[in-house]
C-alpha cells in the first residue's frame, strides 16, 4: 500500500513537471533563506550559551543617574569585584574582565597585534573556555602567565610547544615579558567575551593607581551567583553595598536630585544575565533586529506554505476522478488523507533537503552581509537541526496536511458527477494571494523607505569633513608621535596634503576595526560635567575643518597649549552655564584652561549631536590616529603616496588608512544590516509570491477556458480577455497594497521616531511601490492570459 | 447570403494529417432556415465554426454578405462576428458565474452598447423568450429547456442577421426541444437566416433544406416540402 502511494506521488510530481518545480523551487528558495535568517537569528540569541553555569553568571552594570539625565554603563571599578565578593555571601566568584585590547606580541623575529583580555584568575573557574595544553588550575597563578588562543600559539609558535616559553607584548621600549602557561581553545564566536590571549588585571596599565578607586570606571564585572538564590535577592543587597562604597558620589548626586526618595533612583548596581549581555548596554546588538530577521523567515516561509497550499488545492479537482475511483474501490478517507499528505511531504522534503544544500553553498555570503559569526558548523549543531525540524514538521502538518485533508473530504457523488467545483477554494485562494502580495509590499515598502533613512542619515550635516580626510590607525608597534612627526616631516611639501594631525580616537571605525570613548568628569562652579575627552594634536580642527566660533585654535607658539589648554563644544560651554566659556578654569583655578570654542559635531554617531565635548592637547598620551585632510579629487594617487611615506615613517605598522566618510558607515551599520536583510528579504518574497501568481493564474484561466471562448463567441477581442483577467487579479492585488502600506506607514513612522534625524516619509515611495508590485503581477499573469485572449475559441469550447 | 467554394480544412496533429472537409460548395440565402446533417465526424462542426468564422478554411473561399472572410485575421473575424452572428450551442455554453440577464447582455457589451439600451433590449428578448422572470437567477438554477432559451435569447439579442445552432436540441427532451425548434422556426419566419446542425430527422423537418455531409463532403442536399410552401 506505501509503495502503491510513493509511486503514485513520485509519478504526480514527474507528470506535473512545471507544478512540482513550482513547488520544490519555491519551498527550496524560502526554506533556505528562512534557514539562512534563523542562523543569523540562532548566532545571535545563542550568545554565551556555551558557559554552562549560564544561569548563575550575571554582568554587574550601574545605573548613575546624572545631572545631565540617567545613564547606564557597564564599566565598573577595579575594586569592585573585590568588595562584591566580600560583601555578598550569594556571590560566590566576581572575577573583573577588562575588555580585549590590542597590542604588539613579539617573540623572536615575529610581530604581531592581538587582543588581550585582562582578568582574575578567577576567571577560567566560572567561564568555559577549554584549556587545549597547561594546567588548568594554575593558569593565571604567576602574575604575568598568559594563556594563548589556539589560533594565536598557532601563528606565533607554530609546532613549537609554547608552554613556558616567553613573549614579549607591548609598545616597543615599553614590552614586558609574559610567559605562556595555557593553550585555549579559540573562544566561539558568540562569546561577549572575546581574546586572543588572558593575563592577569594586574598587569593592566595604572592598575596600582587605580585598584582602589571607585571613581574610575574602565572594566566589567562578572559574577556568579550560588545555586538556588536568583539575581532579585543580591540585588537587593546591592542597595546597601552602593551605600556602603559610592559614599561621596551619593551626596552629590542626593544635592543635584533632591526629589529622590531612595539609593536606588540615584545610583544602582544592578545584574545583567550573561545570556542577555549581548543584547544590552552599549554597542549592544538590537534584539528588534533579532526578532524582525526570524519574522522574516517566518514571513517567507509562509508565503511559499501559501503557494503549496493554493497550487495543491487549485490542482485538486484535476486529481478529483483518481480520488473518486479510489473511493468505490474502498479506500478510506485517512487513507486518501494520507497518501494525500505523502505526496506533499515528499515535496516538502525535497525542498527543505535542497534548500539545506542551497544555504550551505551561501552561508558564506551571506555571513559576509552580516560582518561574520555565522557559520556552516551552526547548520549542523543538534540545537538548530532541532528548531529546523520542528519548523519543517509543523509547515509539513498544516500547509501539506490542510489540502489532503480538504481533497479526502470530497464527496463521492459530486466527485463522480465531476462536480468538485474549485468555486469555494476561490475565497481561500485570493485570501492567500492578498495576503502573499500584502506581506511582499509591505517588505518592500520596509526596506525602501529605510534605505531612504539611510542615506539620509549619511547625508545629514556632522560638523566636521568627512570626505576628503584620511585616518590611518597609527597600530601598537610604532609610537604615535614619533610616527606623526616623521610625516609631518615627510609631507610638509606634498601640495595634495593640506594639513595633518594626530588624535587619540578615531572617528567612527577604521580598517583596525577599533572604536573608543573616553568619559571625563570635570568640576566648575561646584557642578559635576561630564563630557567626552579628545586627545588631539595641533592642526586637528584644521583638519576636521571644525571653525572656532569664539576664542582660538591650539597654537604650537604656546607653551601652555599642551599642558591645560582645551577646546570644548557649544554643549559643554551650555553645561557649564556660561554663554562665553573662554578664559574660564575647568577643575579649579590653575587647571584647564578653555582657549576656544567650537560649534556641536557628531564624533560618536549620527543622532548625538549635542555633545559636551572637551578637545585637549598632552605630550603624555598616546597619538594613535593620523588624520590628514587631502587636497585632491584624485583619492587612489594619495593613497599611494601615503602608503609609501607611511612604509617609511612606520616600518612596523601595517598600512591601515582609509577616509572617514568610509569609517563612518560603523554608524549605520545597523540600518544597513536592517536594509539589506529586508531588500534581500522583499526580492525573494516577491519572487516567490510571482512564482504562485504564475501558477495560479495559468489553473484559474484554465478553470474559465469555457468562459473565455464563450465571450470571444459573443464577440470578446483579444484585448478584451486579457484586460478581464488582468483585472481580476489586479483587484486582489490593490487589496494586499491597501492592507500593506498603513501597516507600512505605521511600523516605518515608528521606526523613524528612534532618530533625531528623519525623513519625512514621503507618499510617492507609496505610489512607487504601488505601481512597481501592479506592474510585475501584471506581467507574471500576462504569460497566461495573453495565451488565453489568443486561444482559439472553438477549441476551448470543445474542452467541454 | 453565405457562398461557400472549394472550401477546405485540415487539421494537421504531430503526425497525420485530417481533412475534415474537402471541396465544400454551398450557398445560403438570406432567410433560408438550412440543416446540416451527416454521422459523427463528418465535418458537420467544423463548417459550423467556418461559417460562424469561429475558424478559418485551409483553402478555398467563403464569402459572407458579400465580404470575403476566408483568410481574415482573428480580429477582422470579430469585428465582423458581433452583431451579425448568434450562436446556439448543444450544451447551451452559459457562463455559470453570471445570472440570466448578464448572460444575454454579454455579447451588447462587446458591441459598446449604452447601459439604458442594453437593458431595453435584454427585456425585450427575455419577455418573448418567456424567460424574463429567471432575469436574476444563474444558469445552473434552470431546467435545460430554459437555459436554451437563455442561449437563443442571448443569440439573438443583437438582432443578428445569422443564427447558428449547433445541434440545439441535443441535451433536451422532446417537450423542449419542440419549443426550441418552434422559437427557431418563429426567428427564421420573421426573416433570421438559420443554419443548424442536427443528427435529428424530426428537428431536420423543421428546416428548408437538408445538406448531407459524408467525410468531409457535401453528399446530397433535399428541399423540404414546407419550404415550397415558405417560397
Amino acid at each position: 500500500m506505501f509503495k502503491n502511494y510513493l509511486k503514485i506521488a513520485w509519478r504526480n510530481i514527474k507528470r506535473n513537471k512545471l507544478h512540482s518545480f513550482i513547488h520544490i523551487t519555491g519551498l527550496a528558495v524560502a526554506f533556505s533563506i528562512c534557514i539562512l535568517l534563523f542562523l543569523v537569528a540562532y548566532f545571535h540569541l545563542s550568545y554565551d550559551s556555551f558557559h554552562k553555569e549560564k544561569d548563575q553568571l550575571f554582568r554587574t552594570s550601574r545605573f548613575v543617574n546624572n545631572a545631565q539625565g540617567p545613564e547606564v554603563s557597564s564599566q565598573m571599578p577595579l575594586p569592585a569585584a573585590a568588595a562584591l565578593e566580600a560583601e555578598i555571601p550569594e556571590i560566590e566568584t566576581a572575577v573583573t574582565v577588562h575588555r580585549a585590547m590590542p597590542e604588539n606580541f613579539s617573540y623572536g623575529d615575529i610581530n604581531m597585534e592581538r587582543l588581550i583580555t585582562r582578568t582574575d584568575p578567577d576567571f577560567f573557574e566560572i567561564f568555559n573556555f577549554p584549556v587545549i595544553k597547561g594546567n588548568s588550575a594554575t593558569i593565571l597563578s604567576g602574575m604575568h602567565n598568559i594563556a594563548l588562543s589556539e589560533s594565536t600559539a598557532n601563528a606565533i609558535f607554530g609546532e613549537t610547544d609554547p608552554i613556558g616559553k616567553d613573549l614579549k607584548i607591548g609598545k616597543p621600549g615599553q614590552e614586558q615579558i609574559y610567559s605562556v602557561s595555557a593553550v585555549l581553545k579559540d573562544p566561539p564566536k558568540n562569546s561577549s567575551i572575546h581574546f586572543d590571549a588572558v593575563t592577569r588585571i594586574e598587569t593592566l596599565y595604572g592598575y596600582a593607581e587605580n585598584k582602589n578607586n571607585w571613581a574610575s570606571n574602565a572594566s566589567n564585572v562578572f559574577v556568579k551567583i550560588a545555586k538556588n538564590h536568583g539575581p532579585g535577592i543580591v540585588e537587593n543587597k546591592l542597595v546597601s553595598f552602593v551605600e556602603k562604597y559610592y559614599p561621596e558620589q551619593l551626596a552629590q548626586l542626593k544635592s543635584e536630585h533632591s526629589e529622590a526618595m531612595e539609593t536606588l533612583e540615584l545610583l544602582k548596581v544592578h545584574l545583567t544575565n550573561i545570556e542577555d549581555v549581548h543584547f544590552s548596554g552599549e554597542r549592544s546588538a538590537s534584539i528588534a533586529l533579532v526578532y524582525a530577521i526570524m519574522a522574516l523567515g517566518a514571513f517567507i516561509l509562509l508565503i511559499a506554505c501559501f503557494n503549496f497550499v493554493n497550487l495543491n488545492m487549485a490542482q485538486s479537482f484535476k486529481r478529483s476522478r483518481e480520488l473518486g475511483v479510489r473511493k468505490t474501490l474502498g479506500a478510506f478517507k485517512g487513507q486518501l488523507f494520507l497518501q494525500l499528505w505523502g505526496e506533499a511531504f515528499l515535496l516538502y522534503f525535497f525542498g527543505f533537503i535542497m534548500g539545506m544544500g542551497l544555504a550551505y553553498q551561501l552561508v558564506p555570503a551571506f555571513s559576509a552581509q552580516f560582518g561574520g559569526g555565522i557559520e556552516i558548523a551552526t547548520l549542523f549543531q543538534p540545537a538548530f537541526l532541532v528548531i529546523m525540524l520542528i519548523v519543517f514538521i509543523v509547515v509539513t502538518l498544516i500547509a501539506g496536511g490542510y489540502p489532503a485533508l480538504k481533497m479526502a473530504n470530497f464527496g463521492l457523488v459530486e466527485i463522480l458527477k465531476g462536480n468538485v467545483s474549485t468555486k469555494k477554494p476561490g475565497a481561500l485562494r485570493n485570501t492567500l494571494l492578498v495576503s502573499q502580495f500584502a506581506i511582499s509590499s509591505l517588505l518592500i515598502c520596509v526596506s525602501w523607505i529605510a534605505s531612504q533613512q539611510l542615506d539620509f542619515l549619511r547625508e545629514i550635516p556632522i560638523g566636521f569633513e568627512r570626505e576628503q580626510v584620511i585616518s590611518i590607525p597609527v597600530g601598537y608597534q610604532e609610537d604615535g608621535r614619533t610616527v606623526l612627526a616623521r610625516m609631518r616631516n615627510e609631507l610638509a611639501e606634498d601640495p595634495n596634503i593640506i594639513s595633518i594631525a594626530g588624535a587619540g580616537g578615531n572617528l567612527g571605525r577604521g580598517r583596525d576595526r577599533t572604536t573608543s570613548t573616553s568619559i571625563t568628569g570635570l568640576d566648575y562652579n561646584q557642578n559635576q560635567i561630564s563630557a567626552y575627552s579628545l586627545l588631539a594634536d595641533f592642526d586637528y580642527l584644521k583638519t576636521l575643518q571644525i571653525p572656532i566660533i569664539k576664542g582660538r585654535d591650539f597654537d604650537p607658539n604656546f607653551a601652555t597649549d599642551t599642558i591645560n589648554a582645551v577646546v570644548v563644544t557649544e554643549s559643554f560651554a551650555k553645561a557649564m552655564g556660561e554663554s562665553d566659556p573662554i578664559g574660564k578654569y575647568l577643575g579649579g583655578e590653575g587647571a584647564d584652561q578653555i582657549i576656544g570654542m567650537v560649534p556641536d559635531f557628531n564624533a560618536y554617531s549620527p543622532s548625538e549631536k549635542e555633545l559636551p565635548i572637551l578637545i585637549h592637547l598632552s605630550n603624555d598620551e598616546t597619538i594613535n590616529y593620523i588624520f590628514l585632510k587631502v587636497g585632491t579629487n584624485d583619492p587612489q594617487v594619495v593613497m599611494e603616496r601615503l602608503e609609501s611615506v607611511w612604509e617609511k615613517v612606520a616600518p612596523r605598522s601595517l598600512f591601515n588608512a582609509s577616509f572617514l566618510d568610509e569609517n563612518l558607515q560603523a554608524w549605520y551599520e545597523m540600518e544597513s544590516t536592517l536594509t539589506r536583510v529586508f531588500g534581500i528579504a522583499s526580492a525573494i518574497a516577491i519572487f516567490l509570491s510571482c512564482m504562485g501568481l504564475f501558477a495560479i493564474s495559468m489553473l484559474v484561466i484554465e478553470l474559465r477556458t469555457k468562459e473565455i471562448g464563450i465571450r470571444k463567441v459573443m464577440g470578446a477581442s483579444v484585448n478584451e480577455i486579457v484586460s478581464m483577467i488582468s483585472l481580476h487579479f489586479l483587484k486582489l492585488v490593490l487589496i494586499s497594497l491597501l492592507i500593506a502600506m498603513p501597516l507600512a506607514w505605521y511600523a516605518m513612522q515608528n521606526w523613524i521616531q528612534n532618530y533625531e534625524y528623519r525623513i519625512a516619509i514621503n507618499p510617492l515611495t507609496f505610489i512607487g511601490v504601488g505601481l512597481i508590485v501592479a506592474v510585475i503581477a501584471l506581467v507574471t499573469v500576462s504569460f497566461h492570459s495573453i495565451k488565453a485572449g489568443n486561444a482559439n475559441p472553438v477549441k476551448s469550447l470543445r474542452t467541454e | 447570403m453565405i457562398q461557400i467554394q472549394n472550401l477546405k480544412k485540415s487539421f494537421r496533429t504531430e503526425e497525420v494529417e485530417t481533412l475534415a472537409l474537402n471541396n465544400v460548395n454551398m450557398n445560403i440565402a438570406s432567410g433560408e432556415f438550412a440543416a446540416i446533417m451527416g454521422p459523427s465526424g463528418c465535418g458537420k462542426s467544423t463548417l459550423l465554426n467556418i461559417i460562424g468564422m469561429l475558424d478559418n478554411p485551409t483553402e478555398g473561399s467563403y464569402q459572407f454578405a458579400g465580404h470575403e472572410v476566408g483568410g481574415l485575421k482573428e480580429r477582422q473575424r470579430t469585428q465582423l462576428r458581433k452583431g451579425n452572428l448568434g450562436f446556439v450551442f448543444q450544451s447551451f455554453n452559459l457562463i455559470d458565474e453570471l445570472t440570466v440577464y448578464e448572460n444575454v447582455e454579454l455579447p451588447l457589451i462587446y458591441l459598446k452598447m449604452n447601459k439604458a439600451e442594453r437593458r431595453e433590449k435584454v427585456k425585450v428578448v427575455l419577455e418573448r423568450m418567456k424567460i424574463a422572470h429567471r432575469e436574476k437567477h444563474f444558469p445552473q438554477q434552470l431546467s435545460g429547456g430554459q437555459q436554451q432559451r437563455v442561449a437563443i435569447s442571448r443569440a439573438v439579442v443583437t438582432n443578428p442577421k445569422l443564427i447558428l445552432a449547433d445541434e440545439p436540441t441535443g441535451n433536451l427532451d422532446s417537450k423542449n426541444g419542440i419549443e426550441v425548434m418552434n422559437l427557431l422556426t418563429e426567428l427564421n419566419q420573421e426573416g433570421t437566416t438559420i443554419v443548424m446542425v442536427t443528427h435529428s430527422d424530426r428537428d431536420s423537418h423543421y428546416a428548408h433544406r437538408v445538406i448531407n455531409l459524408f467525410d468531409g463532403q457535401i453528399v446530397t442536399e433535399s428541399q423540404n416540402r414546407a419550404m415550397g410552401a415558405m417560397l
